[in-house]
């Protein structure tokens, strides 16, 4: 459903004349605030709650002469996904909260 | 305004054909709805007028302009959706004047033309709501709005009606009809709904997997269904439709169905003796009589208040029919119907194509 309706906003614009770089920015990116914004919130608790925050504990990985890179990008990538976990559980909340326009 | 021409179309989705070669041609003016079942690529033919669709094979033309390759917004053409496709973070104001925006117009052009549609929408008091708060007929109203706002060269519609309770459906689809009546804008309404079709139409185009079956007025469609699938697509309750052999002797013709009943037909007729064909009756063509006629066993009967609706069982085959009478319908009852001879359809039950005397 959400892709549909992305799809019929999108034609919408295109026939409205938006190119593709105004359609992200003027339809997509506004219906996406609300979910952008939760993730900010997300990053924002992750950071307040835990000792060590994401950030510095890839930092104290860099600080060794031999920097594992391999368990570097296996962390940052862990640490990528409850950001995009979230962003996908908040796509939701956004159609909810935009509901008004689309109906299914 | 202008007029639109679809010659020899297709498409393909990688080795699958959805389209399979489709002719159109659609004057200045006029309003013509594509009507077919789900899935039978309405929608599909409808975004590559509109330039959403990358046309596999074949040549759009919009005026005298080959459109194949010219993008949506350079078409001249507005389109409505089924969920509208309302931008909601803006209110109806900006929804509307969006696609003069993003074309440079000057506000005060905008204002003017966003307040002019809205009047004849009847949308002025709601110009400063979000979608959100408006109820589904006024949300289908702005999706018209901005339509109209641009002024354009064709209207697309696909089924713009279809997330719409009953009564809200006619009352908008008279709507729809009285504003093309107004503008005289050329259009092109999907839906697969036939009432609708049959309703709103100057012609209807009736598709069925990927191909034209007929085009006509809808009278035409209706008096005169090319085949089969016309017939039974076109009219509500449908066409009753029943297998036999036709059979000529002198001056008389009729159906002989393998049940044993002869079914009548008038003196001039197209086919030959033996011909399998099916028998086409619409439920509006059967008057009750007593007597004569088709012996017939009701078994369900729906009064809609103008009109009842009998449904009966003749010799195995289930048969429908309309009648203004009120009276003497019993289900478990016998009844005997007469067919309009000048209403009867024939087909050959092979090419489900009609028989043209
Ligand atoms: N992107 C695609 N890839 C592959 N097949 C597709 C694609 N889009 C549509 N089709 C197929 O094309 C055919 C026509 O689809 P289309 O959406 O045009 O039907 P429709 O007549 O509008 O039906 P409906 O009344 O349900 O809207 C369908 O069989 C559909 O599965
Ligand atoms: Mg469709």
């Amino acid at each position: 459903m959400l892709t549909n309706s992305l799809m019929n906003w999108s034609g919408a614009a295109k026939i409205d004349g938006a190119n593709s770089f105004r359609i992200i920015r003027l339809i997509h990116l506004p219906l996406m605030m609300p979910a952008l914004m939760a993730i900010g919130a997300y990053a924002l608790l992750l950071s307040a709650d835990r000792e060590i925050t994401p950030a510095a504990a890839l930092r104290l990985f860099l600080t060794t002469d031999d920097t594992p890179f391999n368990v570097l990008m296996a962390t940052g990538a862990i640490y990528a996904l409850p950001p995009a976990a979230v962003y996908y559980i908040f796509k939701r909340c956004m159609v909810r909260a935009h509901g008004g326009a689309v109906r299914s | 305004m202008a007029s639109v021409s679809v010659e020899a179309v297709r498409k393909t989705y990688g080795a699958l054909e959805v389209i399979h070669g489709i002719d159109i041609a659609i004057p200045d003016g006029e309003f013509v709805v594509l009507v077919g079942p789900s899935g039978c690529g309405k929608s599909t033919l409808l975004r590559m007028i509109a330039g959403l669709e990358a046309i596999s094979a074949g040549t759009i033309r919009i005026g005298d302009t080959v459109v194949n390759e010219i993008p949506p917004k350079d078409r001249d053409i507005a389109m409505v959706f089924q969920n509208y496709a309302l931008y909601p973070h803006m209110t109806v104001r900006e929804n509307m004047g969006f696609s003069l925006k993003l074309r440079k117009a000057e506000q005060a052009v905008i204002n003017e033309r966003v307040q002019k549609a809205a009047q004849i929408l009847g949308l002025t008091p709601l110009l400063d709501r979000y979608p959100k708060q408006l109820s589904g007929g006024q949300r289908q109203r702005v999706a018209m709005g901005r339509a109209i706002v641009r002024n354009p060269q064709v209207f697309l519609f696909d089924e713009p009606l279809s997330n719409l309770d009953a009564k809200l459906r006619v009352q908008m689809r008279t709507e729809i009809k009285a504003l093309h009546q107004q503008l005289k804008t050329t259009s092109i309404y999907v839906t697969h709904d036939q009432i609708e079709a049959m309703t709103m139409a100057d012609r209807i185009v009736v598709m069925h997997d990927g191909i034209v079956e007929q085009i006509g007025t809808p009278l035409e469609l209706y008096d005169n269904p090319a085949n089969l699938f016309v017939a039974g697509f076109i009219g509500s309750p449908a066409i009753n439709l029943i297998r036999g052999v036709l059979r000529r002797s002198g001056n008389r013709n009729w159906v002989a169905t393998e049940a044993g009943i002869d079914l009548p037909l008038g003196e001039v007729t197209a086919g030959r003796d033996g011909q399998e064909v099916v028998y086409g009756i619409r439920p509006e063509h059967l008057t009750p009589s007593n007597g004569s006629g088709l012996p017939v066993k009701v078994e369900v009967v729906e009064p809609t208040g103008a009109n009842t609706f009998v449904y009966a069982e003749l010799s195995g085959a289930q048969i429908c029919g309309v009648f203004s009478e009120r009276q003497g319908f019993t289900p478990g009852s016998m009844l005997h119907l007469l067919p309009q001879l000048d209403r009867v359809h024939l087909f050959d039950a092979e090419t489900g194509q009609r028989l043209v005397a």
